[in-house]
């Protein structure tokens, strides 16, 4: 009896292709779902705060005040709009129809051309902490760009000191250039991990397994013809992420094919071995949803850098995050998408993800007996 | 002539506190067709898996022999084929793409598999069904797919676990039928079943309950001994007496 029978494997990897193409659930599960989580996710995290309703009430009425709010205007990150009354300005953040509210005293442009400071009252919607930081940000700017307009010199000219910030990489700053290329890890997360963990679960629990290792067929030959159409999902998946991010939301690719692609295969045999590890450790179907969802899906969305900055996490979750390959593969994928640093430079995560496929293989291959006990 | 024989001496077997098999032993021998007689929770499955190496027996010894000589458990393996109790077919696959999933897990040659699957479909009369899936199949023609399943790798041993379960009367003799014709092909075949009367239609029995055996050997010399007239009445006698 030969240890692994290419034919046998191969019967096996044939089935399970009927089996997804037979059942609805899966093609749409493999392909459709990725299309639609890059389109969702692709436009709704956005971190980039624009157009920010802003209700102003100006008491001096003055050449300065409306200078002002001029510059608030002027930004594309503010619109401004006057109230009568500051209850009507305060009752416009409270129901959300702006989101800051500027108060102009009396007599700003007086205390303005002697010398002191005026103060400027702004109210800030602070139940949305999404925005908070963004418009913070934005006020410096606008302060600094007020004070010249006012007193109606060019800015730079009485500075000591300028800094010229040039954002490399990613020039305007847009989010979805940092947060798309980590999509395909959510994505190779649910087909190869929940898919795998269903399909060989289904073979437990309806017997066939019994049937299956009756049979010549060996424990090698099984996995590898039930892993290996998901494998092939699971990379059309990060086809799908690639073309949208290219195509749909014009991401520049500045990396190597190579460094990307050995990542991402990596990145997929890991995730195929841990829902192997769950298949096995559970037997059956709704146990081992319940284990790739706590194991599989949350870590890969929520301690991988996704979603949060694994830098400004407290200590113990970023050992915590470096326990899950979608740390690593999310790091090499950005920095492929939008730096390109060389083989050299990412010898951590790559070796980091090697390490885990190991552990991971071995503790499969500990746990699968060709027993029904 | 290939002479296929299983000798099981004092098998044990515990699932926690049950004792499913507690010190069996049995002999089979080719040429016969063996029914396993017993009410559920008999021991019968857990025998069978115990056999085919599917699980470990806690202590007691199983040996095979071919020709006299013996056989290691693996090379047992090869020339055994399997029909468990639970529906063990894939649904949505075809009666045709069955037979050639197996094929190829048996390793068999497109020549033998061509002649083997006309002999089969002929025996079974499924040959109008092949593109059907084994999801829409009636329980009878289920059963007789799995069948051929088995049969396709032309075995020596066969281990059928309840092959008659849910199968309607008609379907259930022609099953009998199809079970004759192997044991006339020299295979041995092995099969339990909950249904006492067809107990008298095995070459010999063993009969168990709670993990013993009772006893075994020609049907109609058990119930001979046993003075009663069918072994329904044997393990009621048996249930009434405790």
């Amino acid at each position: 009896m030969s240890v692994f029978s290419l034919r046998r494997a191969r019967a096996v990897f044939l089935k399970e292709f009927k089996h997804i193409f037979r059942d609805p659930f899966t093609l749409i599960m493999a392909l459709l779902l990725p299309f639609l989580i890059v389109l969702i996710l692709g436009n709704c995290i956005e971190f980039n705060v624009q157009s920010i309703d802003l209700a102003y009430m100006d008491h001096d009425r003055s050449e300065s005040s409306r200078k002002l709010v001029e510059t608030f205007g002027s930004s594309d990150y503010f619109r401004p709009y006057l109230v009568e009354t500051p209850e009507q300005g305060f009752a416009d953040v409270v129901s959300e129809h702006a989101k800051a509210m500027l108060i102009i005293p009396p007599d700003f442009e007086k205390e303005f051309v002697i010398g002191r400071r005026p103060d400027v009252q702004i109210l800030l919607d602070g139940a949305d902490n999404s925005s908070i930081s963004a418009i913070s940000n934005y006020l410096n700017t606008i302060n600094t760009d007020a004070v010249y307009k006012i007193r109606d010199i060019p800015p730079e000219d009485n500075s000591p000191l300028a800094f010229k910030t040039r954002y490399m990489f990613n020039p305007e700053l847009n989010s979805r250039w940092f947060s798309i290329p980590g999509i395909s890890a959510v994505i190779i997360a649910l087909v190869a991990i929940m898919l795998t963990t269903l399909t060989i679960c289904k073979e437990w629990e309806q017997g066939s397994m019994e049937m299956l290792l009756s049979t010549p067929v060996t424990s090698l030959e099984i996995m590898f013809g039930k892993l290996f159409p998901y494998a092939v999902l699971s990379f059309c998946g990060f086809i799908i992420v690639y073309l949208a991010a290219r195509l749909i939301f014009g991401l520049p690719f500045a990396g190597s094919y190579a460094i990307l692609i050995t990542a991402t295969l990596l990145f997929i045999f890991n995730y195929l071995a841990l829902g192997l590890y769950i298949s096995i450790i559970s037997h059956e179907q709704q146990v081992a949803v319940q284990y790739a969802a706590a194991i599989g899906l949350l870590p890969t969305a929520m301690l991988s850098g996704f979603i949060f900055p694994i830098q400004y996490m407290p200590e113990i979750f970023q050992w915590v995050s470096a326990l899950f390959p979608a740390r690593f593969y999310i790091e090499i994928s950005r920095d492929q998408f939008l730096k390109a640093s060389s083989w050299g430079d990412l010898w951590i995560p790559f070796a980091a993800m090697s390490v885990q496929a190991v552990v991971l293989i071995s503790a499969c291959l500990w746990r699968f007996r060709r027993t029904l006990e | 002539m290939n002479e296929v024989a299983i000798d099981i001496t004092d098998i044990s077997k515990s699932f926690g506190k049950i004792k499913a098999l507690n010190n069996v032993s049995m002999h089979f021998g080719t040429g016969k067709l063996y029914g396993i007689i017993g009410p559920a929770g008999a021991g019968k499955t857990t025998l069978f898996r115990i056999i085919l190496g599917l699980m470990a027996a806690d202590s007691g010894k199983i040996s095979f022999t071919l020709n006299g000589k013996n056989m290691p458990a693996s090379s047992f393996r090869e020339v055994a084929a399997y029909m468990p109790q639970t529906q063990s077919l894939y649904a949505d696959l075809s009666v045709e793409e069955h037979l050639e999933f197996f094929k190829d897990l048996y390793g068999i040659s497109p020549e033998v598999y061509r002649r083997k699957k006309d002999e089969l479909l002929q025996m079974t009369r499924l040959d109008k069904f092949l593109d059907r899936p084994a999801g829409k199949l009636s329980g009878g023609m289920y059963k007789k797919l799995g069948l051929m399943c088995a049969l396709l790798r032309s075995p020596k041993i066969m281990l059928l676990d309840e092959p008659t379960n849910g199968v309607d009367p008609i379907s259930r003799r022609e099953f009998w039928d199809m079970l004759h014709t192997s044991v006339s092909d020299g295979i041995l075949v092995l099969m339990t079943t909950a249904y006492m009367d067809e107990a008298e239609r095995c070459g010999e029995v063993v009969l168990m309950e709670e993990g013993n055996v009772l006893g075994a050997g020609e049907p109609r010399t058990l119930l001979e001994q046993e003075k009663v007239s069918g072994f329904d009445e044997f393990f009621l006698r048996r249930g009434g007496l405790k």
